[in-house]
């Protein structure tokens, strides 16, 4: 079972811990992102995500499929990614696994969040508490091939 | 031929914010298409970092358009 959303939605944990119950599953991971108050010294206030979502989605959904493929197709994955302004100590991203057994959940949980920053097509701004703002600089995909 | 480019992160600095038209000749790639934007886009390093794709998928610089094609202008991604 694999569930992705990437939405203007606020992340609510205790709904996604009970909605990812399941009891042939022994462990379960949750990892959770959230805004940081300072970034190489600066004072932030929020940061606003920007998403190409139908992209984004595809994307979450094939890195999971790959983390099955690697740890076993039994696992599930919740992974939501927030987009629009988000404030300092908000959830940003949460990725929920639950496997059999805590080796396969905590593998997959890494796999999947050092995936996600690398391969899914979504933008970070932050908004600074001067009231300056800068999009981030990221890892660029590779479209130059063939 | 005209193709519509949907801005996301940096590119929303340009055009009207989310989308920029582009007029170029038929049968022209996603290569002609990057290098067509520099006349738009003022920052020549992101655009040669940028990757360009459609709803499901990075195109690639051989990727052939089609007259009235909408495609997203990806600059590097740092989600999480």
């Amino acid at each position: 079972m694999i569930v992705i959303e990437v939405s203007a939605k606020p992340i609510d944990l205790t709904e996604l811990a009970l909605a990812s119950s399941d009891t042939a599953h022994g462990a379960t991971v949750l990892f959770v992102g959230a805004v940081r108050e300072t970034n190489f010294g600066r004072s932030v206030r929020a940061v606003a995500y920007d998403a190409f979502e139908p992209l984004a989605e595809k994307v979450l959904r094939k890195i999971c499929v790959e983390a099955q493929s690697k740890w076993g197709a039994s696992l599930r994955f919740f992974v939501f990614h927030r987009t629009g302004e988000v404030t300092v100590g908000e959830a940003s991203v949460a990725i929920l696994a639950t496997a059999t057994h805590r080796d396969e959940a905590y593998q997959a949980s890494r796999y999947i969040i050092e995936q996600l920053k690398i391969r899914a097509p979504i933008w970070k701004k932050e908004i600074y508490v001067d009231g300056e703002s800068e999009w981030l600089k990221g890892h660029a995909l590779c479209g130059h091939a063939g | 031929m005209k193709i519509k480019v949907r801005l996301f992160g940096a590119f929303r600095n340009y055009g009207n914010g989310s989308l920029l038209e582009v007029e170029l000749d038929p049968g022209a790639t996603v290569a002609a298409l990057r290098e067509a934007l520099r006349v738009h886009v003022k920052e020549p390093r992101l655009l040669s970092d940028s990757a360009f794709a459609d709803e499901t998928a990075v195109l690639i610089d051989a990727q052939v358009l089609r007259d009235g094609t909408t495609v997203a202008v990806l600059p590097p991604v740092c989600g999480g």
